[in-house]
């Protein structure tokens, strides 16, 4: 695949076109990941497609192959993977707490002890989230301004 | 970075059986074998220093090492487990190591009265139960930390909102 990239002038004017001959499952995912680049991100309820502010989701899950977004409200499915999220909002305030949650830390209210080193996440929507042991240290760093 | 994330991520997905065996089963094996052997040699030392032994002694560490580990399998899970799954499977991993260390006792006739084994027995529960609670104590000041952590962020960022 070709890939060709024009200055413009006008920031507004901004985008990304794709050429294709068929919308494949990398397509979308290639639209997924441009459009999640800002702040704004698009996700599913059922078949219509929302826009939703990333500071209003509490964390992002995923589940099997796909990838949910919670904010206080709704639930997003959206077209993405997890680490590609984690890759673009570490520096947002969004850090891995097992294999298949990251977790909005602005959201995080706070934090207790489970069983075998492992702690629990209670965050502003009340729910607990597992922190496994292998994350603990990476989320201290985190919480005190560390990448 | 992406790349890193990764195969991060899949690392941790693919916690299958065989880190687990690694990771818990060998090297719990080894550190009680080491356990053992020092326990018995200050023990030894202890109470009878003049004692000569065959070379069979060096199959005790070995076996009890084995048996010590064998109820860890109860732990295994290849996806994040919930608290009360946890407290299931410690009390079932306290119950097989009972089990296992005073049925290989009783049938090498070496509990010679109720009173020893049920000494025997709230022994091991005491040390299982202490072992808990300071690994629960060391979490909880981990998660005081945390949450110290916590505070001062939404601090900071409450001062950088005005």
């Amino acid at each position: 695949m070709q890939v060709s990239i024009k200055r413009i002038d006008n920031l507004i004017d901004e985008c990304v076109t794709i050429e294709c001959v068929e919308i494949t499952k990398d397509v979308r995912r290639i639209e997924a990941y441009v459009k999640s680049l800002g702040d704004v991100l698009f996700g599913n309820i059922e078949d219509r497609t929302y826009t939703f502010n990333l500071t209003d989701v509490i964390y992002f899950e995923a589940v099997d192959e796909r990838v949910f977004a919670y904010t206080k409200t709704k639930v997003f499915d959206m077209k993405i993977r997890l680490y590609e999220l984690e890759a673009l909002y570490m520096d947002k305030w969004f850090t891995r707490c097992s294999k298949s949650f990251l977790i909005n830390l602005l959201a995080l209210e706070s934090v207790s002890p489970a069983l075998n080193g492992r702690f629990i996440a209670h965050m502003r929507n009340q729910q607990k989230i597992i922190i496994s042991r292998q994350y603990v240290k990476s989320l201290k760093k985190r919480l005190q301004g560390g990448m | 970075m992406l790349s890193r994330l990764r195969n991060d991520y899949k690392g941790v997905c693919n916690m299958d059986f065989k880190t687990f065996f690694v990771r818990k089963i060998v090297l719990g094996f080894f550190i009680s074998f080491t356990c053992i052997s020092i326990a018995m040699l200050v023990v030894g030392l202890m109470y009878e220093p003049d004692a000569t032994f065959g070379y069979d002694l060096f199959l005790s560490p070995l076996l009890f090492s084995l048996v010590a580990v064998i109820p860890s399998f109860i732990h295994y899970a290849n996806h994040e487990l919930s608290v009360k799954a946890i407290v299931i499977r410690k009390v079932l991993h306290l119950v097989l190591l009972e089990v296992l260390i005073l049925g290989i006792l009783a049938y090498a006739n070496r509990l010679s009265s109720i009173q020893m084994t049920l000494s025997l027995g709230l022994s091991i529960l005491i040390i299982d139960l202490t072992v808990n609670l300071i690994f629960y104590m060391n979490d909880k000041k981990t998660a005081d930390d945390l949450n110290q952590a916590i505070k001062a962020l939404h601090m900071r960022q409450s001062e950088h909102v005005q």
